[in-house]
C-alpha cells in the first residue's frame, strides 16, 4: 500500500518543522568563482561515475595550474581520530558536523570543486592548514578526535578506505600536473591569427614570435587545423622581420595540425565564459580541438589566448575557463599572450 | 522511484511519503541483521522497529543533518539508500555504546562515593571530585573532555563477547584511573553528563567493532517472519548460489546487489565494461537457476542473505561513503 500524506506519523511533522527552520543546501551547479582556502566543496570525479563524490576542504589554491590542494571531509565524526579536525555544523554553514582529515589530502582541478556548499571558520581553517603542513598536533587536541591506539583499532580500515576515496578523485589531476604546467597540452587559440590589419606587419611579427616562443618550450601542442592557413598568411605578411628559427619552432605544430584527422562528430562544445563578439570560424575551430581533446580524456589544457577573445571573466578566476561538451568538461588554463595587439 | 523524485519531495516538504517509505525499508532491512535484544532493547524488531524509525528520522536525519547530507551527495536512488543504511548502522552502534556507557556511569557513581573521590549532589544530579580538591561551579567543556579523553586513550580495555549487552570494558583499576584523571583535569565537579562524553569518546575505537560484529552476524541472522523450514531453504539456496558462482563473478554480483551500474563496477574492479557485462550474465544465470525453484516470498530473503554473505566474505565495507 502506498503511504499517503494522511498516514504520516506525528514525528514527521516535527521533523519537517525543524527542516524548514534552516536553509536548504544549494542545488547542484557550479559557483562560477575561484576556490578559496577554507571552502567546503562537493568534489566531483573528473570522469562522471569514475568515483563517488566527496566533501573536501580547500587547503591551498594554485592559480597557475588552476588546481587546489584539498583535505577529505566526512560526516562520520563518531570515528574521528587525532588526525581529524572536528568542524561542528555551526562553524561551517552546513547542517551536519564534519571531520576533516589532516593526513588524507590530494590535488584536484578547480573544475572538480565548483560546487561550494560551506566554509570553514577562519581559526579552524588556519589550524587545518597548519596541521596539513606540520602534522595533526599543530591543532589543539580539543578539536581533534581520539588517537588510534594499537594495530587492533578498527578505524585503521576506515582510514585506508578514506585514502582510496580521495585518491580516486585526485588521480587524474595529480597524474596530469606531475610534470608541471609545461607538461599539460598547449592549444593555440586561432583568435591569435585574426583581428589584426593585414598591413600591421610589425604587430604580426610580434605575435608570431610570442606564439613560436611558447611552442618552443611546450610539450604537446595543438593548433586547430583550420587555423593553419591563417598562420601561414600572417607569416607571409612580414616574414622578413622574423627569425627563421621561429619558423622551425612553428612548423612541426602546423604539420601536426594538417596531418590530424578532422574532428568527426565530436561533442558540441560551449565555453564558459563565452567567447567575445560574434561567433567566428576561429571559435568553431577552437571548439572542435577542445572536443577532440575532451574525447581523448584531457581534463585540463593550457590555452594560448588573448584576453579580448573572451567576453567577461569567470568571477575571480582570471586563469581558468571551461569548455563543456558531451556531459564532460575540460579546464582551460588561459595563458594570455603578452604582446601589443 | 528515482533520486529526482526524492529530491523534489525533500525540497517541497522535507520528509514526505516517498522519503519515509525509503527510510522504513532501509531501517527494516538493516535492523534485521542486528540482535534486537542488544541493539533494540526488545525481544523482536516487531516491537522496536517504529521506535527505531522515529529515532533515526528525528535524531539522525534531521538532528544530525544526515538527510541533507544524503540529498547532497547521492548520485542515484541506490546510492541514497546506501547512505541511509550506513547511518542506520551507526545509529545502532551508538545505541550499543549508549548501553555500555550507562553501565559505566552506574559503576562510576558507586566508585565516586569512596576515597579518593568525594561524591557531591544527590540522585540524578550527582557529581564528584577528588578529596581535598577545590572546585568552582561549572561544566567540563567539550574541548576539555576531548583533551582528557585523548590522554586516556591507552587505558587498557577488556574485549568481550559480542553477545554481551553491556560488557564491562574497563577493570575497576582502569575505571578508577579514568575518574581520577578527569577529576584532576576539571576545575569544576565532574557530572554524569561530563563522564558520558568522556566514556563515549573512549569507546570510539569500539564503534567500528560493533559495526563489524553486526556485519559478521548478519549472515546467520534469521529473516523476520520465516519459519525454521523456510530459513533452511533460504540457507540452502544461498549456499548453492555461492558455491555455483565463480569467485570473480561473485565480486560483480556483490556490487550489483549493492545497486552499482556496470560502469561503476568496471571502475571499482579495474575491468572493462564488456568483461563486467559477461561476468554479470554468468552470475545472473547462476542466480536465476537457484531462485527459479523457490517460492516468491523466499527470493528476497535469499538476495538479502546473499548480499550479506558476499559483503562478509569481502571483510565488510566501510569505505563506500
Amino acid at each position: 500500500m502506498t503511504t499517503t500524506e494522511r498516514s504520516l506519523p506525528d514525528w514527521v511533522e516535527e521533523a519537517n518543522r525543524c527542516l524548514r527552520a534552516r536553509p536548504l543546501l544549494p542545488p547542484a551547479g557550479g559557483s562560477r568563482r575561484a576556490p578559496e582556502v577554507g571552502d567546503l566543496c562537493v568534489a566531483e570525479p573528473s570522469d562522471r561515475g569514475s568515483a563517488d563524490p566527496a566533501i573536501v576542504c580547500v587547503v591551498e589554491v594554485d592559480d597557475d595550474l588552476a588546481t587546489v590542494q584539498v583535505a577529505l571531509a566526512s560526516p562520520d565524526t563518531d570515528l574521528a581520530s587525532d588526525a581529524h579536525l572536528l568542524a561542528p555544523a555551526g562553524d561551517t554553514g552546513l547542517p551536519f558536523d564534519l571531520m576533516i582529515s589532516t593526513d588524507v589530502t590530494g590535488r584536484l582541478w578547480w573544475l572538480q570543486v565548483e560546487r561550494r556548499v560551506g566554509r570553514l571558520g577562519a581559526t579552524l581553517a588556519q589550524w587545518l592548514r597548519d596541521a596539513c603542513r606540520g602534522g595533526p598536533s599543530a591543532a589543539p587536541a580539543g578539536v581533534r578526535g581520539m588517537p588510534v591506539v594499537g594495530a587492533q583499532d578498527a578505524r585503521r580500515g576506515f582510514e585506508a578506505g578514506e585514502r582510496r576515496r580521495l585518491a580516486a578523485l585526485a588521480a587524474d589531476c595529480e597524474r596530469a600536473v606531475a610534470g608541471g604546467l609545461r607538461a599539460l597540452p598547449l592549444v593555440v587559440d586561432p583568435r591569435l591569427f585574426t583581428g589584426l590589419p593585414r598591413d600591421a606587419s610589425g604587430a604580426w611579427a610580434g605575435r608570431l614570435a610570442a606564439v613560436a616562443g611558447e611552442l618552443t618550450v611546450a610539450g604537446r601542442s595543438f593548433l586547430p587545423g583550420r587555423a593553419v592557413a591563417a598562420v601561414v598568411e600572417a607569416w607571409d605578411a612580414d616574414s622578413s622581420r622574423l627569425d627563421p628559427d621561429l619558423w622551425r619552432a612553428v612548423q612541426p605544430c602546423l604539420e601536426r595540425a594538417l596531418a590530424a584527422a578532422p574532428a568527426a562528430a565530436g561533442p558540441a562544445v560551449t565555453f564558459e565564459p563565452p567567447r567575445a563578439g560574434q561567433p567566428a570560424w576561429s571559435d568553431d575551430a577552437l571548439a572542435e580541438t577542445c572536443g577532440v581533446l575532451l574525447e581523448g580524456g584531457a581534463r585540463a589544457i593550457r590555452l594560448l589566448t588573448l584576453p579580448s577573445a573572451w567576453s567577461g571573466e569567470r568571477l575571480e578566476a582570471p586563469a581558468a575557463a571551461i569548455a563543456r561538451g558531451g556531459g564532460r568538461a575540460v579546464q582551460l588554463i588561459r595563458h594570455n599572450l603578452e604582446v601589443n595587439p | 522511484m528515482t533520486l529526482d523524485e526524492l529530491v523534489d519531495e525533500y525540497r517541497r516538504v522535507g520528509i514526505g511519503p516517498r522519503i519515509l517509505g525509503q527510510v522504513r525499508e532501509v531501517v527494516r532491512a538493516v535492523a534485521r541483521g542486528y540482535d534486537p535484544a542488544i541493539y533494540g532493547g526488545s525481544a523482536s524488531w516487531d516491537d522496536g522497529l517504529d521506535d527505531l524509525v522515529q529515532e533515526f528520522g528525528l535524531e539522525v536525519l534531521v538532528g544530525q543533518g544526515q538527510l541533507d547530507y544524503a540529498m547532497l551527495m547521492a548520485t542515484d536512488h541506490q546510492h541514497f539508500r546506501r547512505l541511509l543504511a550506513r547511518q542506520v548502522r551507526y545509529l545502532l552502534a551508538r545505541r550499543r555504546r549508549r548501553t555500555i556507557v550507562d553501565n559505566l556511569i552506574d559503576r562510576a557513581h558507586r566508585m565516586a562515593d569512596a576515597p579518593p573521590f568525594r561524591l557531591l549532589g544527590h540522585r540524578s544530579q550527582w557529581c564528584y571530585t577528588l578529596l581535598g580538591k577545590e572546585v568552582t561551579p561549572g561544566r567540563v567543556s567539550e574541548a576539555a573532555a576531548r583533551t582528557v579523553a585523548a590522554r586516556l586513550a591507552e587505558v587498557p580495555t577488556i574485549r568481550a563477547e559480542p553477545t554481551l549487552r553491556a560488557p564491562a570494558v574497563f577493570s575497576e583499576a582502569s575505571l578508577r584511573t579514568i575518574l581520577a584523571e578527569v577529576a584532576a583535569a576539571a576545575p569544576c565537579p565532574v557530572a554524569a553528563g561530563d563522564l558520558d562524553r568522556v566514556f563515549s569518546l573512549l569507546l570510539t575505537s569500539w564503534l567500528p567493532s560493533f559495526l563489524k560484529e553486526a556485519e559478521a552476524t548478519i549472515a546467520s541472522a534469521p529473516a523476520e517472519g520465516l519459519s525454521a523450514e523456510d530459513l533452511a531453504i533460504v540457507e540452502e539456496a544461498t549456499v548453492a548460489i555461492l558455491s555455483g558462482c565463480p569467485r570473480e563473478d561473485q565480486q560483480v554480483l556483490r556490487l550489483k546487489l549493492e545497486g552499482l551500474s556496470d560502469e561503476h563496477i568496471g571502475v571499482r574492479l579495474g575491468l572493462s565494461r564488456p568483461t563486467i557485462s559477461k561476468r554479470k550474465r554468468q552470475a545472473m544465470a547462476c542466480l536465476e537457476e537457484s531462485l527459479a525453484g523457490l517460492r516468491p516470498e523466499l527470493r528476497l530473503p535469499v538476495l538479502d542473505q546473499l548480499g550479506a554473505r558476499l559483503a562478509a566474505l569481502r571483510g565488510g565495507r566501510r569505505d563506500d561513503n
